[in-house]
């Protein structure tokens, strides 16, 4: 897994490669946890290098989302495609998150 | 590898520890594709099942243990595939587990209930190896 943080016009984005899972997901939370302190309006993940998820990292999405929404900002699903898209789906939350450019 | 005409078998035994999953996933993936009339869906949805399997027993049933194994026997027809994954860890009670509040948004608990949804058959018979089957159909 590979976490690359970029700054946007009203937030930040992170472009997520790799698997993001059981084995990976613990080097993402100290990143999600700086971008939540930061208190940015908007959080873009992208996930257009991302191979493979799974519910471990779902979880650390999800709590992402929980607490950027608990401050008031949003979290926003760049191009979720192939497997990621389909664990998304499996559980929902492709009907939770704002999801945009997936390609199916 | 085992071939007869009509179903292929295969087994591996490999460290129940995550430093494996990637390994362990690539050689499920790479079985799935025997399923000849499978397609990316399909491939995507066992592996990502098996997964999940994987996880739980690293997790709960080895919970930490640096010296536990699992042993995968998979069966690939034209149409199916079967995977069993025999571990000497602790019994998970998966009759217990219940489908999580997915409208609470949980940040756990929600592996079993992946497998449930993605493949169509799961079973768990607890014993001294503990063996949990995925079985999963094309349709």
């Amino acid at each position: 897994m590979r976490c690359i943080r970029t700054r946007s016009v009203d937030g930040i984005r992170l472009q997520v490669s790799g698997a993001l899972d059981a084995l990976t997901v613990e080097e993402l939370r100290p990143i999600l946890d700086a971008v939540v302190s930061e208190r940015p309006r908007r959080v873009v993940v992208d996930f257009t290098e991302l191979t493979l998820l799974d519910s471990s990292g779902v979880g650390a999405i999800v709590s992402l989302y929980k607490r950027m929404k608990a401050e008031g900002g949003t979290v926003v699903i760049a191009h979720a495609h192939d497997q990621p898209r389909l664990v998304l789906q499996s559980l929902g939350l492709d009907r939770i998150f704002s999801m945009v450019g997936a390609v199916v | 590898m085992e071939t007869d005409s009509q179903c292929k078998r295969v087994m591996f035994r490999i460290r129940a520890a995550l430093e494996y999953r990637p390994l362990t996933v690539d050689l499920v993936s790479t079985l799935s594709v025997q399923v000849a009339m499978a397609d990316r869906t399909f491939r995507n949805e066992i592996v990502t099942a098996f997964g999940e399997a994987f996880n739980n027993l690293v997790v709960h049933g080895y919970a930490g243990r640096a010296d536990g194994m699992v042993e995968v026997e998979a069966e690939m027809t034209c149409d199916q595939i079967t995977l069993r994954l025999l571990d000497g860890g602790l019994q998970v009670d998966f009759a217990s587990l219940g489908p999580p509040d997915l409208g609470s948004l949980p940040e756990g608990g929600m592996g079993v209930f992946m497998m449930r949804a993605l493949v169509d058959d799961v079973s768990y018979l607890a014993g001294e190896l503990n063996v949990l089957t995925l079985t999963k159909r094309v349709r």
